[in-house]
């Protein structure tokens, strides 16, 4: 198995931890003064619509046969990774002061950032052997 | 794995994903609240503040209403 086959199974296995994270890591579950949900559940929901499309971006990893379209999934995993670490800042979405959604956020960025940094590897990987088959 | 056989299964998968997120099974259920109660950290003028914190009647409004009057000015 060479690198690349590793590094979207690892991709792949960040994108479902990310998904289910807020099932074992909760975020809080108070509600605003007007009784609405308070913007982290509204953050988390995003986050979920994100890592579902993260994973099966991460599986198309192992499906893609040619260097274009591998390049262009591993660019779109790295953008998925970025999107998953702004969602939660305040200039974005934003989460709440709570402990828990700190926590939770605290995990997503870690998670995210791994998935920025395999996407960018992926698409340098694939960038190379390119390279290679030209010359 | 073909391509075309992957683009119908991650069809599938996306539609799960957005059932479960419809159905709220993704996360923690949010707490039920009681409709009816007040937000403690809202916004409150200190008129009311300083009514509900002293409880009094009817007969005592007026001369509380003074007092908060004064607490304002002197706070100000």
């Amino acid at each position: 198995m060479n690198r690349y086959k590793i590094l979207s199974w690892i991709a792949l296995f960040i994108s479902i931890s990310l998904l289910l994270l807020p099932k074992y890591v909760p975020i809080c579950t108070g509600h605003t003064g007007d009784g609405n949900p308070m913007q982290c559940h509204y953050t988390y929901q995003a986050e979920f619509i994100i890592t579902l499309l993260a994973i099966i971006l991460s599986a198309s990893l192992l499906v893609l046969r040619t260097t274009e379209a591998r390049l262009l999934a591993s660019f779109v995993v790295f953008l998925l990774g970025i999107i998953v670490i702004i969602l939660p800042q305040p200039w974005a979405i934003g989460i709440c002061e709570n402990g828990a959604c700190l926590k939770t956020t605290f995990f997503t960025t870690i998670g995210g950032s791994i998935l920025a940094i395999i996407g960018l590897v992926l698409l340098l990987l694939t960038h190379k052997t390119q390279s290679e088959e030209v010359i | 794995m073909t391509l075309n056989r992957f683009l119908v299964l991650s069809l599938f998968i996306f539609s799960l994903g957005i059932v479960i997120l419809y159905n709220g099974l993704n996360r923690v259920p949010l707490r039920q609240i009681d409709p009816n109660a007040t937000h403690k950290h809202g916004h409150s003028s200190l008129l009311q503040s300083e009514a509900v914190a002293n409880k009094t009647t009817t007969a005592s409004a007026t001369a509380l209403r003074l007092k908060n009057i004064d607490i304002i000015q002197k706070r100000s």
